[in-house]
């Protein structure tokens, strides 16, 4: 009874702490909250969303996706492909790291061949393989060499974040990563591990001082609880609202819901590794039937997300528009089922993450319902993220079908297709008939060195409909995100789930 | 006087037993849906009472459009179980160590002493959330953890009162006429250490409640496809600002099961006991 007792009041206290203790904020501090701290802060040494919103604003990229889809200059003045493998970069000059050295062509090079170096074993290194080589011409020219064409280069280099050659070297990787010095336009002033990073405006920014003088990333990892600190004022900007909330914080008076489509989209992996019912096409197909994506969308995730119709996101360059949703039908997935020979239906795991994604432990417990349905006896696993990160990188999973959200920062079929659907490659589990998984491997390829753009659209429309025929995901949805913003705060949400903070500004 | 009122709110409480007992027996019965059916349309909608409520779902429904009522109805199954089947292993456990502590004294005492104060270092929920950190989550493993982790309360009880009782002329008087020690203890020793026994069991089974509850809200204890009121409890909390009654029945559930529970146990307590009898 006692502990009943303490047990209700800790949670009303605790209530009342985040309402109540909001207390008056300093007017120059802005704070951003998500609901994971960074791993680190060097930049070339990670690949996560949440670590890469902290990091860029102490490092700045080459160039910079712009608000029409295009990019811009940023530390780079201009790119241009001189051969169709050469691409010369002409750098800004006059730029400081926050240590005083001025940037130099050396610095870019030295970051490119440093997340190239085995030895550093870096989670980016795929993303540059198409690099043969980095050749500096003078202290702000260089020229970049590919293996073969590479249309993509420009919205590689968007995502690759300059570090200084003579203080990396000089403090080491492992000194990096907490005492980062960019070019950006923040500068670290201190880290609380799991708690907050805190950050100060660079005076001598290129771009000019930024406008927020300071800035906090706090680590908030309920959603309940990110939502209470937005009404409550502490908060400034927070990811991941969850629809059900979007009412209250809209009324709140302090803060308003902003939503953007997100190139970051949910699917789930068939385990085609393995034989058994899954290498059955007429399964695959059964189950994405028996998944009713619209109603997901429509009510649980209050429709802030599109369904899916391919294996692409629909903001991609090489999206195929003729292709559609395999739809929802009960009947006809049974039926398909009982002509693959398994109408009393077969054992199945199934993994989803919890608190990564929108909903997606419900949408996990959703989708193990409607497979029940079906006729399936399913099993499902909800293991730590942390846990079920590691297991999806190293292909350690253990489950028939497993859920994960896919982004792609290159809106460029490039990043999401080779990495899936080619022979060899990390997330590949597209197994079908040899003949046609070189067809699609080929027109992978293809696209992948192909510098005329049409021709190189029209390759990736084929190799989608291809994909599409074969099922080898559960089609799910592509999210809109949900940014709870203060009304104070002058700031632009973006598709590619970065949070840009030097030409935000107080109302 | 003082009987009399324990005796009313004794009522009280086997009610509220009465009450929990026959949803978990009943259940299948009495549960108006099926606890695991979902209706995405349905979902969030409030108690019967409200605006938006409806008859179908008396107490609402959860974020999948589950029915309230009926997960409460099969959760009381979870809790109930565990609670039973936790105090009987810990019971067990306690009663065997502390009777031998009690009895022999000596080193065998000190032992497991020794091992009763090296478990009462650790605060209850930590060594719990450990254990199952490193078992892994599941029903069966939590009655292992909160029936392994239980037994410190009874064996220290049990040691002394037998201490005390091994004292006394009559097992003096038995020993002399050459009685062994293992009939002495299940003659004569047992059957005195029993209504303690019992009080010290009732009061236990609330905690073992909670417990299973706390665990399961932290995502450590029984699988989630089950449904039990510490998983309605956490999942609700998500919603507590916009949907109050995912977290609110849970709560209350548990909240009157432990109350009927300590009620019950009171009564006996003051039943049992020689010394409280003789007040009144």
């Amino acid at each position: 009874m006692k502990k009943t007792v303490s047990l209700v009041a800790c949670l009303l206290i605790a209530t009342l702490l985040l309402i109540g203790c909001g207390g008056k904020q300093q007017e120059a501090v802005l704070v951003v909250a998500q609901g994971v701290d960074a791993t680190m802060l060097d930049p070339g040494m990670h690949s996560e969303t949440t670590t890469a919103n902290v990091e860029r604003q102490i490092f700045d990229p080459l160039l910079e996706m712009g608000a029409n889809q295009e990019y811009e200059p940023a530390l780079a003045t201009s790119w241009e492909a001189v051969t169709p493998t050469t691409w010369e970069i002409r750098l800004r000059q006059g730029v400081r790291f926050h240590d005083g050295e001025e940037l130099t062509a050396e610095d870019v090079q030295y970051t490119i061949e440093r997340i190239l170096d085995p030895s550093k074993n870096s989670p980016q290194a795929s993303n540059y393989s198409a690099i043969a080589s980095v050749e500096v011409v003078d202290d702000y020219t260089l020229r970049i060499h590919t293996k073969q064409p590479y249309p993509v280069l420009p919205a590689r280099l968007a995502n690759l974040r300059i570090v200084p050659k003579h203080y990396v070297e000089e403090i080491g990787d492992e000194r990096f990563k907490r005492e980062p010095v960019g070019t950006g336009p923040y500068k670290l002033v201190r880290w609380d591990k799991d708690e907050q990073i805190v950050l100060e405006a660079n005076p001598d920014y290129w771009r000019g001082e930024p406008e927020i003088k300071r800035v906090v990333f706090k680590v908030i990892p309920e959603d309940a609880s990110r939502v209470m600190a937005l009404q409550a004022g502490q908060v400034d900007i927070a990811v991941n609202i969850p629809p059900h909330q979007v009412a209250a914080v809209n009324n709140s008076g302090k803060a308003q819901v902003l939503e953007v489509p997100s190139s970051r989209f949910l699917l789930i992996q068939f385990m085609m590794d393995n034989p058994g019912p899954l290498a059955d096409r007429r399964v695959r197909l059964a189950l994405n039937l028996a998944v009713d994506v619209d109603s997901i969308v429509e009510n649980l995730l209050g429709g802030n997300a599109t369904p899916m119709t391919q294996t692409l996101a629909n903001l991609d360059f090489g999206y195929n528009p003729q292709l559609k949703p395999y739809g929802y039908d009960l009947e006809r997935a049974k039926a398909l089922l009982k002509e693959a020979g398994y109408a009393d239906g077969f054992k199945l795991t199934f993994a989803a993450p919890t608190g990564r994604y929108m909903m997606d432990k419900e949408v996990g417990e959703a989708i193990k319902n409607q497979l029940e349905a079906l006729g399936l006896q399913v099993e499902l696993k909800l293991p730590e993220w942390g846990v079920y990160a590691e297991q999806i990188m190293s292909r350690k999973v253990d489950a028939d079908l497993w859920l994960i959200g896919w982004g792609n920062s290159l809106f460029d079929a490039e990043g999401t297709l080779y990495t899936w659907f080619h022979t060899g490659q990390r997330f590949c589990y597209y197994h079908v008939d040899a003949e046609r998984q070189r067809v699609v491997d080929e027109l992978l390829d293809k696209a992948r060195t192909n510098m005329d753009p049409q021709e190189r659209e029209q390759q990736y429309q084929q190799a989608l409909a291809l994909i599409h025929e074969d099922i080898p995901w559960l089609l799910l949805h592509q999210q809109k995100d949900l940014y709870g913003v203060s009304k104070r705060v002058n700031w632009t949400p973006r598709s590619d789930e970065a949070i840009i903070l030097y030409n935000a500004g107080w109302k | 006087m003082r009987l009399m009122l324990t005796c009313k709110r004794a009522l009280v409480g086997v009610c509220l037993l009465i009450l929990v007992t026959s949803m978990a027996l009943l259940a299948p019965l009495i549960a108006p849906h099926d606890p695991g059916e979902q209706n995405l349309a349905a979902r969030l909608q409030p108690p019967a009472w409200l605006a938006g409520g409806s008859l179908q779902h008396p107490l609402g429904t959860d974020h999948l459009g589950r029915d309230i009522l009926s997960r409460l109805i099969y959760g009381s199954r979870i809790s109930l179980l565990v609670a039973l089947i936790a105090v009987a292993v810990s019971g067990t456990i306690g009663t065997l160590l502390g009777v031998a502590a009690g009895y022999w004294q000596g080193r065998i005492d000190s032992f497991i002493m020794l091992l009763a104060d090296v478990q009462l270092a650790f605060p209850f929920i930590l060594f719990a959330l450990a254990v199952m950190a490193v078992l892994g989550p599941g029903l069966r493993n939590v009655i292992v953890v909160l029936g392994i982790t239980g037994w410190v309360a009874y064996g220290r009880l049990l040691r002394a009162e037998v201490m005390s009782l091994r004292a006394r002329e009559y097992v003096e008087a038995v020993r002399a006429l050459g009685q062994t020690d293992g009939k002495i203890i299940l003659r004569h020793i047992l059957p005195n250490v029993m209504p303690s026994l019992i009080v010290m069991a009732s009061l236990r089974v609330a905690n073992m409640i909670i417990a299973e509850s706390s665990l399961t809200f932290m995502g450590l204890g029984v699988e989630p496809h089950i449904p039990t009121w510490g998983s309605m409890l956490a999942d609700g909390r998500a919603y507590i600002t916009s949907a109050w009654w995912l977290a609110t029945f849970p709560g209350l559930a548990i909240m009157l099961t432990v109350l009927g529970v300590n009620l019950v146990g009171d009564w006996l307590r003051t039943t049992l006991d020689p010394r409280l009898r003789n007040t009144v």
